[in-house]
């Protein structure tokens, strides 16, 4: 029985109707459901126990491979999130104003069919005018596939304006990357080095495995960080490092390595691409390229032989510097010698990097000899015989036992691209990657470089569906997103000459160039969880100024229609014209699909689901299943049958088990075939989702450890990737040292090719498209503004609300419901800034009005704060007066979208390769306020509070006892018991 | 009986691991959400979506920065939570016999059904392990999950307190510290063990590991080989790297 | 009148009580509790007490037996007396209470109190002894202070987190946004000012200025008692509002 007690009148909250209360039920009636958590994007396994219809208690599913069991503090609040008095209980129809919040209740056949009417009447026009934009969806492969059926390519999720720079270099640079793609050894690694504030995108894994390090004697943990909290914290060595620079102190280490000859050059030769001959003929068409032999293989210059040859593995015994002439007297070096050349430069002397990054150059020399310490004295053998995709057999299995992390902190920087770009560079050269102890790939990947997946470069014709999906990798200049000028055909310019590399969109410029109509404007803008108008715009007056602007031409919204859905009464339900409202977590089916963002570890593929374990009592529905009866009320190819009824009339279950990407592949890789034995491939078998609940809502195949290594050119691993369906054929994967493509993009900017940037584009790509990483500072380093604003501001989410939506939680509101700006008492005192002291924090595009605390690990240039606790008066059903509103702040308001450059250019605040939104450039300065008045500045007008629950002034959440406390204390814990 | 069992059978307790926890609170918040449908709950809260959001928890994780001359900065995450003292001053100043330590394990809980919400529990406890309930009129503290360490039917590796099951960095370790054998009592004696407060005199049973000294960094470098790109090309050119 | 003031006692209580009616309970367990024992202790003060009082009003005429009562009555205040200061000075965890000072407190407090009290029924036979008593009482009350003010700061933040050996701790973010119960409870700021001119009021209309009009020979004794009791509230406010908790220290306090 739940208890909710208001303090002056008594009131049962709605929250309870409809459930009959049962009294003396035992303890035994518990019922356990498995599913997997959905508080924020970790997606561990967990037990939810159940009782009378209602959430008792959830865990950690001992069993399941992301989480063994544990279960982070979001995840055990998952109860008041599930309950929490923002959810949302019907579809509405706006009636007042955007932004006002009147909206009228409508039966979800009025909003079906007011959305497939606005749907179809784009999709007869121009597909393209449909911009569909997810935020941290989970089901980004039913999400992308809707919308190429449909015919528009404006499709993304959040990605862009979270960590595609880690995402984009690793998968460009050694086929995985950090957190889905990859992860370090946490059980054999012996040096950990971890970079950058706000690294929790893989909550609980990395808790385990930091855990797992701490514990383990002889085993040394580095951050990298300018904030000593979280993670940090526990680190043997903390490095405050001046944020956006950790590119170049990584370049640093990299030239002392080079120095001191501690490389691992039988890997290098091996694996990655440094001995391919690479074409110095500068000016022309194949300058940087490759030189390969008629049938295409690469070549290198044999010491033996003394001739240059095609690179054969295990064979040749290749140059890795020196200058060779081709028989068409065409010049070539080995792709090792620019990597000399970059990093033998100035900037890398460890003098200069002490100046940038604030780092002691004893300590950085110090950390680069531990690392080659590591690396090469303390290596670790397995005795494994194992045979490369080359022919060669190996008895051992040999690891560099050095490994990193790095997510968003390094991620969210305009150099954030080539730093980690560097990161990876740094693993290569020490030969840790893959190997036990280091940096290890998640299944499915790696994969090939750069990767095999088109995206689509325009919209379909109207009525028709698109050539391929949004999102892709482009190979070169012709895969780019561009029309026959060379300019953007996305609406967010992603995969343009602008940002050429931005596989995961750019949700955050989706918004402004729709209002501005830049490259053209949209009919319906559909938005799904994404916070639009608060904490995931840069500059929330301008996001909101974008839906609320009107064109006084029509008299319309400048973005014409907004339909959105969402669970809760977030800041952007008021901005929409449709809300479709979705379920909570434990109310819907979902795929944790290989086809999108597996949940693997080094040891094992695996994928997983989510079951409802608890029906809706609202009138609401799960996003995924509006998706699929649009498609089909839409008449869309896939999602209905040749006489035009629902291919997937069960909703979204009936298509994760039906559905078939290609032949025998589909959302899930557990139990396929007809009788269910078939892993990986296989055709669909109707009893799957039963099969997984019966397995604990989780799939995993666990590799044999031969092929748990070194897979880019594993063999044995190779094959079997093949036959699961996760790679086209067991080629190996050979690591970019030296990226190819990159400088493709280079030549085209010089004008090379059929494919080449428009006038106004090639400045940019010859200086950001480099074969070699390496490391610049950001604009607002250098630029003018730079004295002005003379501190880095970052944001990091607390652990107990990263990734989630922690304000309308009751239990994780009282952990943080107020942010301070943290700020290091030297330079606080400097300003005359007391503890606690008010303070304005200004920037070139705003200014906010926050509490400031003193903190002493933190870098002494940089202030910091908790992200998105302030909230905005009115939503998340939260009382007006509440801290979240008249304390608490974001830092958003200080940050852009856009930027100037001194040249009085205007540019994406985002990285120029990838498009990642570069939330941590921000400069800001601070001064005293003269108003100690205890409130943050800006306070926004309410939005209309939300009101469909009860708020209980006195809550109490529990279940009605069966017995006496004296009864129930005596019967536990007998002596002989334990 | 306020009576300090001379001798407990047992003595359960946790070992906080302040070398390894982060600070994240899953801890407290998975407590907050087996005990408020355990034992001694529910655990209210006070204005949940309103302006001053508080609430009965029986564990909270605080954090502090310690600053020592000539060594770097630290951040300390430190979850506290009910001690479970040998030497109880909440058991001994409670005047009805609500307050009592388990002869058996050591555990000490608050019988909600005889408390009368005195409140010198709370005053007599320099941990501040005790929480009162404006609801019931009653205190509450941490119940070291004695109603899930015997529960039979959880599975016997699960039998432990919910913040230890839960606690993702491994930073939470139960047990009996009357048995010198077991996993708490070993690594307590190898890793210099803290007590919260000696001068209190409440022999406390929860034992805190401390942060893993930082060493004292001694200079070191690499010797330099080649000092230039043209020396590396020089010395590198033609040489065999493979074997 | 003593029966009056110990009923009012006794009741007033059981006011702060979140369960009242369970409040007979708190008899049970004198064993270990200096409050169950100070309940049990002044219940049975009630008795002689009560029998004096019944004797005089009902007119029993039992003279014989008034002295011996009246003797039990005073062993059972003094004994009550000591069982409530012990309530207090049992409790480690606040410096300024568990300490000597407070048991002899209680009794000079109570018994210069009570003298002024004496003075105002009784008449001026004695008045003498209730200035000596008020002197000792002063004394006290000084020595009381002087005691807590030099083993301020005693204890600290690193003992209480059990790291003496990592430097100075201060408080970084706190386990919760707002404040909980224990920092409503425990968490009361005496700033120093307020503490002195509290204890000059204390120290002043407690004793030193009942004591003067005593010796002077004020004629309005009632005044004197008023005067009394409004710095014996001061002193009773001081006693709690320095209670500082140990508990503190993991939260806002350096130092206790």
């Amino acid at each position: 029985m739940i208890f909710f007690r208001g303090k002056i009148t008594y009131q049962f909250s709605s929250l309870i109707d409809g459930f009959s209360v049962t009294k003396n039920m035992t303890n035994n009636s518990t019922e356990i459901k498995t599913t997997t958590c959905y508080m924020c994007a970790c997606r561990c396994g967990i037990n939810v126990h159940l009782k009378d219809g209602r959430v008792k208690y959830i865990e950690g599913n001992p069993d399941h491979p992301v989480n063994r069991g544990v279960l982070c503090a979001k995840g055990s609040a998952g109860i008041m999130q599930h309950y929490s008095p923002a959810r949302l209980t019907a579809p509405l129809k706006r009636v007042g104003p955007r932004g006002s919040g009147e909206f009228e209740e409508i039966s979800w056949d009025e909003a079906m069919d007011i959305a497939t009417e606005r749907l179809r009447a784009v999709r007869n026009k121009d597909p393209k005018r449909l911009a569909f934009f997810t935020g941290r969806d989970q089901s980004q492969a039913l999400t992308g596939w809707f919308s190429a059926k449909f015919g528009t390519h404006n499709y993304a999720a959040h990605g862009g304006f979270c960590s595609v720079n880690m995402a984009a270099a690793g998968l460009y640079t050694v086929g995985g990357a950090f957190w889905e793609f990859g992860e370090p050894d946490w059980h054999q690694t012996k040096y950990f080095m971890m970079f950058g504030v706000a690294e929790d995108h893989d909550s609980n894994p990395i808790k385990l495995g930091i855990g797992s390090i701490k514990k383990r004697p002889g085993t040394k943990y580095v951050s990298v960080n300018p904030v000593q909290s979280g993670y940090a914290a526990i680190a043997d060595e903390w490095l405050g490092i001046r944020p956006g620079t950790d590119g170049l102190f990584v370049g640093g280490l990299i030239a002392e390595l080079l120095k001191a000859e501690k490389i691992d050059f039988d890997f290098l030769i091996r694996y990655t691409n440094s001995p391919w001959l690479v074409i110095d003929n500068p000016g022309a068409a194949n300058n940087g390229l490759f030189a390969r032999d008629g049938d295409g293989n690469p070549l290198c210059y044999d010491v033996a032989q003394e001739a240059v040859m095609p690179m054969q593995v295990g064979t040749s015994k290749p140059a890795m510097v020196g200058e060779y002439t081709l028989e068409d007297g065409v010049k070539v070096v080995p792709a090792f010698q620019h990597i000399i050349q970059e990093f033998f430069s100035d900037q890398y002397d460890l003098e200069n990097v002490e100046k940038e990054t604030g780092l002691k150059a004893t300590d950085m020399k110090r950390i680069a000899a531990e690392i080659a310490e590591v690396a090469f004295s303390e290596e670790i053998t397995l005795n494994i015989p194992w045979t490369d995709s080359y022919g060669n057999t190996h008895e051992k299995i040999i690891g560099r036992p050095v490994s990193f992390h790095a997510m968003r902190g390094i991620a969210a920087h305009k150099n954030g691209f080539e730093t980690c770009r560097m990161i990876h560079l740094l693993q290569m050269l020490l030969g840790a990657i893959d190997g036990p102890g280091s940096f290890r790939y998640k299944p499915p990947f790696p994969r090939p470089t750069p990767p095999h997946k088109k995206n689509a470069t325009k919209s379909a014709v109207p009525g028709e569906v698109a050539e391929a999906e949004p999102l892709g990798f482009p190979a070169g200049p012709e895969d780019l997103a561009v029309d026959e000028h060379g300019e953007p055909t996305r609406l967010d310019k992603a995969f343009s000459w602008e940002y050429p590399l931005a596989i995961h969109g750019m949700m955050h410029m989706s918004l402004h160039n729709a209002w501005a109509g830049d490259p053209y404007k949209v009919d319906v803008f559909m938005m799904y969880m994404a916070n639009m108008a608060w904490n995931s715009s840069m500059n929330v007056k301008n996001a909101i100024k974008y839906m609320t602007d009107e064109d006084p031409e029509t008299g319309e919204y400048k973005i014409p229609y907004i339909i959105y859905s969402d669970a809760f009464y977030s800041e952007t339900v008021p901005y929409a014209d449709l809300i479709l409202p979705d379920t909570t977590y434990l109310e819907r089916w979902d795929a944790i699909s290989m086809l999108d963002r597996p949940i693997g570890t080094a040891e094992a593929a695996a994928d997983s689901i989510r079951q409802p374990v608890l029906e809706p009592d609202r009138d609401v529905r799960p996003f995924q299943d509006v998706v699929l009866d649009l498609g089909a009320r839409l008449g869309l190819p896939g999602m209905v049958d040749d006489d035009g009824n629902p291919l997937y009339p069960g909703g979204y279950s009936d298509y994760l088990a039906n559905h078939e990407r290609a032949p025998g592949v589909g959302p899930l890789s557990g139990w396929r075939g007809e009788d269910g034995q078939e892993h990986g491939k296989g055709a669909p078998n109707k009893d799957q989702m039963q099969k997984y609940i019966d397995n604990g809502c989780y799939w995993e195949f666990e590799l044999e450890e031969s092929q748990q290594y070194n897979r880019f050119a594993n063999q044995a691993y190779l094959e079997t990737a093949t036959k699961m369906g996760w790679m086209g054929s067991p080629e190996p994967i050979v690591l970019n040292v030296y990226n190819e493509m990159l400088q493709k993009f280079h030549l085209a900017a010089e004008g090379h090719g059929d494919h080449v940037p428009p006038e106004h584009a090639r400045e940019r790509i010859k200086t950001y498209f480099n074969p070699v990483p390496t490391w610049y500072p950001v604009q607002e380093h250098v630029d003018g503004n730079s004295r002005d604003f003379p501190l880095s501001a970052l944001t990091q989410r607390p652990a107990h609300m990263y990734h989630s939506w922690g304000s309308q939680n009751a239990w994780l509101r009282q952990l943080t419901s107020q942010n301070y700006l943290y700020i290091h008492p030297k330079t606080a005192k400097d300003k005359g800034i007391d503890d606690l002291d008010w303070v304005w924090v200004r920037s070139p595009h705003g200014e906010v009005k926050v509490q400031a605390k003193y903190m002493d690990g933190l870098n002494e240039g940089t202030v910091w704060t908790w992200n998105a606790i302030g909230k905005r008066k009115g939503a998340w059903a939260l009382d007006e007066k509440s801290p979240e509103f008249q304390k608490a702040f974001l830092l958003n308001h200080v940050i852009s979208e856009n930027l100037q450059n001194d040249d009085g250019e205007i540019r994406s605040n985002s990285d120029p390769v990838t498009g990642q939104g570069a939330w941590f450039d921000t400069r800001v300065s601070i001064e005293k306020a003269t108003e100690q008045n205890d409130k943050t500045v800006p306070l926004m007008d309410s939005v209309k509070p939300w009101n469909k629950h009860d708020r209980p002034d006195v809550m109490q959440y529990g279940f009605k006892k069966d017995q006496s406390f004296e009864e129930h204390e005596r019967s536990l814990g007998v002596k002989e018991d334990v | 009986m306020t009576c300090l069992p001379e001798k407990t059978d047992k003595k359960l307790g946790l070992l906080i691991d302040l070398n390894v926890c982060v600070g994240c609170h899953a801890c407290a918040v998975n407590c907050k959400e087996w005990n408020t449908s355990g034992i001694t709950g529910p655990m209210e809260d006070l204005k949940p979506y309103g302006d001053d959001p508080s609430g009965v928890w029986y564990n909270r994780i605080h954090s502090y920065e310690f600053k020592k001359e000539g060594e770097a900065d630290r951040t300390v995450y430190f979850p506290k939570s009910c001690l479970h003292c040998e030497d109880a001053p909440c058991v001994t100043v409670c005047p009805t016999g609500a307050s009592l330590k388990r002869s058996e394990d050591g555990i000490v809980l608050v019988n909600p059904d005889v408390c009368i919400g005195c409140k010198l529990c709370s005053w007599a406890c320099p941990y501040g392990a005790r929480e009162y309930d404006t609801t019931g009129g009653v205190m509450q503290k941490c119940t070291l999950c004695v109603d899930k360490i015997y529960d039979a039917s959880i599975p016997e590796e699960r039998r432990v307190p919910s913040c230890v099951s839960t606690c993702p960095a491994g930073a939470r370790h139960f047990g009996d510290f009357a048995d010198p054998e077991s996993n708490v009592s070993k690594l307590a004696a190898e890793n210099d063990a803290r007590d919260l407060f000696p001068e209190m005199e409440t022999k406390p049973v929860n034992q805190y590991l401390p942060p893993r000294k930082r060493e004292k960094h001694v200079e070191r470098a690499l010797v330099h080989k080649v000092n230039n790109a043209k020396d590396a090309l020089i010395k590198w050119a033609k040489l065999d790297f493979t074997g | 009148m003593s029966f009056v003031l110990v009923a009012v006692g006794l009741l007033s209580s059981t006011a702060h009580l979140g369960r009242p009616e369970r409040a007979w309970r708190a008899f049970s367990q004198w064993r270990t509790s200096w409050l169950s024992r100070e309940g049990i202790m002044a219940v049975l003060t009630f008795g002689p007490i009560m029998f004096i009082g019944g004797n005089a009003y009902l007119d029993l005429g039992l003279r014989s037996m008034v002295a011996p009562m009246a003797v039990l009555g005073i062993l059972g205040a003094v004994a009550t007396l000591f069982t409530t200061s012990m309530i207090y000075a049992s409790i480690r965890a606040i410096p300024a209470w568990h300490n000597k000072w407070v048991v002899v407190g209680y009794q000079v407090y109570a018994l210069a109190s009570g003298g002024v009290a004496y003075v105002m029924v009784g008449g001026w036979q004695h008045y003498q002894i209730t200035i000596y008593l008020l002197i000792a009482a002063l004394v006290v009350k000084i020595a009381t202070w002087i005691h807590i003010d030099r083993n301020r700061g005693k204890y600290t933040r690193e003992s209480a987190l059990g790291l003496t050996d990592f430097g100075k701790a201060k408080p970084f973010e706190p386990a919760h946004g707002q404040k909980n119960y224990l920092q409503r409870e425990m968490g009361y700021e005496l700033n120093p000012t307020r503490r002195m001119v509290m204890r000059w009021i204390a120290l002043g209309l407690g004793f030193i200025l009942p004591a003067y009009l005593l010796y002077v020979g004020f004629p309005l004794a009632p005044i004197v008692a008023l005067i009394c009791l409004v710095g014996l509230m001061a002193e009773r406010w001081l006693f709690f509002a320095e209670a500082e908790h140990v508990v503190r220290l993991y939260y806002d306090r350096d130092e206790i």
